[in-house]
This record gives structure tokens, C-alpha cells and sequence, in this order.
């Protein structure tokens, strides 16, 4: 555990707070089914925002301490992750025109979910940026890949819903929502995807160097190639379709922590990410 | 066979040829870069990049709506320019023109230069020298640090290219800003300092099949963008709410 005792803490664990009661009343008001007040329903959405800001004030804090983007180290990624949870709770409700009371409070719970690392795992110790990383695409490729994340995370939300519900109008309704977080996604991730690879050109001379983070972000990539071309050719298949989405999402987690996962492979070649 | 036959066993086989491909990425992200490099590289996988080539050609004949809807041969198109910039700009194409044309087979070689020093040599990595059509004069070499701290800031090279004895470029280049000349990328690789002079270690990379890679890149990205960005977004009459 590593509690950080400084006003970066305060920040972090303010934003978790405030997102975990955003989950808890959110869910409250999900339970308790269609008649709520309207006052209820704004304090709901009242808190999330609060929640949402204070995640952003959270990171512009952290880039104005280390003097760089807030992108550099595994603890940077996960507040960054945090800090999008607002904005794409905000995109998704102009794809998705349903305002469930459960969809904030999953997004709540992501965000507490992303956070924790930030929280309570990873060490908060600022570092200079290296010449590496002195580059313009250095915040377009990780801003990429972070916000295309939270979208495939949401997807999987949704894919695993409809695999767990067992009427079919649910199943369909879930699975469109799923696509759409997926289409949302898969952009975005390809656009990291090749944002990376042109700063490796740049930087180490290779648009592809076959390094295991490149390797696995493309595995990842091509999952979701696969969900979509499975979903044209066969419509009906929704529970392979969800099950795809769902393999997405881990294939992500294992992208996004192998450089710390590859520590226990003895003789593995290990990648500054 | 059916046309409808034929377009079922060609999603199929897409399906199956990028599953492949992910398994294969895997094995790679386990065996380590330089491992994963030789086996992308090997026979087998020239044939298969080959078939996933003739796949998307294939697709295109095969698939009406891959040549009407536009945005979905953007995305097709481009995926084809990026295999094929890999493949022109492989180790193997590489060796095969050489043998062919007599162009340079160099993919990517080091230089260690001193300053002031000029040089048209550079070396692999099995250290065999190579001769570039070119030569590299180091005029200026230099290293910044952060503020009170060991923590380098950036590495700096100031290069001359002489082409037959004639000056023909001067660039500073610093990690993430490369020169290109005729076909190749110098890097700022390395730095050391020999006593108190600096030796600016370069990379010189050959630029084959890069401009047809990004070109596809742009095409992917404009296609799923707008074909997915209208899904995404897209209006759709709801059947029933969810309980």
C-alpha cells in the first residue's frame, strides 16, 4: 500500500470519495426504480460532477508539479484514466440517448476502479521527462490510447451485461450499446496505435520494432478487427460478438501492465514504456 | 461455388488469418523483441503476410460493399499500403533489390563520430562496415541537463552531408528530430564523451516503404473516423427500454 501523504493524495483520494458516493447514490436511485424526485436525480448527477472536476484539478496539478504532461509513469496513466472518466461519460450520452441512472453509476465505479492504482499502488515520485519523450506526439498517443481504453472498458460493461441477462430484447439492447462504446473505441485505439508508431520512427528509427508492448497493443487492436468483421458477417451471433469484447478488454489490461507483469518473467525483454 | 458461398468462406478466412496473426503477436510479445523480429521476418511469415495480402485484394473482388461504401475501402485500401510499405521496406526486399538494381542493402547502421571528424562509413550490427552514398561530417556535438542534476535533458548533433565531395546539407538533429537524405534517416543514437570530447553515436536508418506505411495510416484513420464516428452517433429506433 502506499498512502501518499501530500496535497496530491488529498487530491486523489477526494476524487475517489467523491466517485464512490456519485456509485452509491446513483445505484440507490437505479434500485429504487422510475419514481424519483427531481431533486434526487440532480444530486446525483451533481455529485458525479463534482467528482469529474476534482479528478481534472487532480491531474493539471500533477503536470504543474512535475513541470511536464502528466503522462510519463504508470501512476501519471491511471490519474489521466481517472481524469476522462467526465468527459467520457459526457460522449457516451450523445451516442448512448438513455440516461439510466446505472450508466453514471458504472462510469462512477470505473473511475474509483482506475483510480485505486493511482491511489494506492503506484509510487507518485516526479521525474524529469528524458529526451525520449520530449516530443509532440507524446500527448496525442497516450490521450489516444487512454480515452479508446475507458471506451472498450465501457463496451465490456455493456457486452457483460448482456451475456449475464438472460431475456434477448436485453441481450440486443446491450449489444448495440456495446458496439457503439466499441466503434468509439476502435478509432481512437488505432489512432495510438499509429501515433506510436510514427514517434518510433522518429524516435528510434523503427515505425515497428516488435517489442512486446507493441506486440500487445496490436493483439489487442486486432480482437477488436475481428469483433467487428464477426459482427458484420454473423448479426445474430451477439453472445460470441459480447464474448470478443470481453477478451478485448483483457488483452487491454495485459497491454497496459505488462512492462510491470514482464518483472516476474525472469529474461524477458523489458520495454520503456 | 455461390458468390454468397464464396463471400462466407472469405470472412472466415479473414477472421481466422487475423486470428493467426494475434496468436502470433503474442508468441512474439513473449519471446522478446529481438526473437519476435526473426520470426515476423522467417519464411513461413513471408508467405503468410503474401496470403494476407492476396486476402484483401481478394476481399475487394469478393465483397461488393468493400468497393461502394467508401470509407470501408479507405479502411481496406490503407490497411493494404501499410503491408505492403512493410514489406518494401523489409530486410528482405532490401537484399532482393541489392541483387537486383545494386541499391544500398543497408536497413540501418551506426556511426560513431568525433567531433569535426567526417566519415562515409558506418557499421552493422555484426559490426561489418558498410559504405553509404554518402558522407557525414560531425561539426557540433553537445549534451543539456536539467537544472543541478545528472538527469540529461536532451543530446544535440550539428551534421554536414557531403555528396561527391560537395556540401549539400546542414541540420541539427536531437532524439525525435532525424535528417533525412536521399532514401535515409540519421538519429542521434548515443552520446559518450572520450575525455572531455563528445563522440555523437548516429543510427542511419533507410527510409524504404515508410511514405506508402503513413500514407496508409492517414487512409485508415479518415476511414474509421467517419464510417465509425456515424455509428457511433447514429439514430436508431429503440424496440423496447431496458427493465
Amino acid at each position: 500500500m502506499n498512502i501518499k501523504a501530500d496535497l496530491q493524495g488529498v487530491l486523489i483520494y477526494g476524487t475517489m470519495g467523491l466517485y464512490l458516493l456519485s456509485f452509491v447514490s446513483a445505484a440507490a436511485v437505479a434500485r429504487a426504480g422510475g419514481a424519483v424526485t427531481a431533486a434526487k436525480s440532480r444530486l446525483v448527477s451533481g455529485v458525479f460532477i463534482a467528482a469529474s472536476l476534482l479528478s481534472i484539478v487532480s491531474l493539471v496539478y500533477r503536470g504543474v508539479h512535475v513541470d511536464h504532461l502528466p503522462m510519463q509513469n504508470m501512476f501519471e496513466v491511471f490519474l489521466m484514466l481517472g481524469a476522462c472518466i467526465g468527459p467520457i461519460h459526457w460522449l457516451s450520452r450523445k451516442m448512448i440517448r438513455r440516461t439510466y441512472p446505472a450508466f453514471l453509476a458504472v462510469d462512477a465505479i470505473l473511475a474509483v476502479i482506475v483510480l485505486f492504482p493511482a491511489g494506492f499502488v503506484f509510487n507518485h515520485q516526479p521525474q524529469t521527462l528524458p529526451p525520449a519523450l520530449q516530443s509532440w506526439l507524446f500527448g496525442p498517443h497516450v490521450a489516444a490510447y487512454m480515452l479508446a481504453y475507458l471506451f472498450m472498458a465501457k463496451a465490456a460493461v455493456f457486452a457483460g451485461a448482456g451475456l449475464l441477462g438472460d431475456k434477448s430484447g436485453v441481450l440486443t439492447i446491450l449489444s448495440d450499446y456495446a458496439y457503439r462504446m466499441a466503434a468509439a473505441g476502435f478509432g481512437l485505439l488505432t489512432l495510438g496505435l499509429f501515433l506510436g508508431s510514427v514517434w518510433g520512427k522518429l524516435a528510434w528509427g523503427d515505425w515497428w520494432g516488435w517489442d512486446p508492448k507493441e506486440l500487445w497493443s496490436l493483439v489487442g487492436w486486432l480482437v477488436y478487427a475481428i469483433y467487428f468483421h464477426v459482427r458484420f458477417a454473423w448479426p445474430r451471433a451477439l453472445r460470441a460478438q459480447n464474448a470478443l469484447i470481453l477478451l478485448g478488454i483483457a488483452v487491454i489490461v495485459i497491454t497496459l501492465l505488462w512492462v510491470n507483469l514482464s518483472k516476474l518473467f525472469s529474461g524477458m525483454h523489458n520495454y520503456a514504456a | 461455388m455461390s458468390t454468397l458461398k464464396t463471400a462466407r468462406w472469405c470472412m472466415i478466412a479473414s477472421v481466422v488469418l487475423l486470428a493467426i496473426l494475434a496468436d502470433f503477436s503474442m508468441l512474439g510479445a513473449f519471446a522478446g523483441a529481438e526473437r519476435a523480429r526473426l520470426f515476423f521476418n522467417s519464411m513461413p511469415l513471408v508467405i503468410f503476410w503474401c496470403v494476407l495480402l492476396l486476402l484483401f485484394l481478394a476481399g475487394f473482388v469478393v465483397f461488393p460493399s468493400l468497393r461502394k461504401r467508401k470509407m470501408l475501402l479507405l479502411i481496406h485500401a490503407g490497411l493494404v499500403l501499410v503491408l505492403a510499405g512493410g514489406m518494401y521496406g523489409s530486410a528482405l526486399s532490401h537484399s532482393l533489390l541489392n541483387r537486383f538494381t545494386g541499391a544500398s542493402q543497408v536497413t540501418r547502421a551506426f556511426m560513431f563520430l568525433r567531433e569535426g571528424h567526417t566519415s562515409n562509413v558506418a557499421f552493422l550490427e555484426n559490426e561489418q562496415p558498410v559504405e553509404l552514398p554518402f558522407a557525414v561530417c560531425l561539426k557540433d556535438a553537445s549534451v543539456e541537463y536539467y537544472d543541478q542534476s545528472p538527469m540529461v535533458k536532451d543530446y544535440r548533433s550539428v551534421l554536414e552531408i557531403f555528396d561527391n565531395g560537395t556540401a549539400v546539407r546542414t541540420a541539427e538533429i536531437e532524439v525525435n528530430k532525424p535528417l533525412y537524405y536521399k532514401g535515409y534517416h540519421l538519429y542521434q543514437n548515443t552520446f559518450a564523451f572520450e575525455g572531455t570530447s563528445p563522440v555523437s553515436g548516429l543510427m542511419v536508418v533507410s527510409a524504404r516503404g515508410v511514405r506508402l506505411v503513413f500514407a496508409g495510416y492517414a487512409m485508415i484513420l479518415l476511414g474509421l473516423f467517419a464510417h465509425f464516428g456515424r455509428a457511433a452517433f447514429a439514430h436508431r429506433p429503440v424496440q423496447e427500454d431496458l427493465p
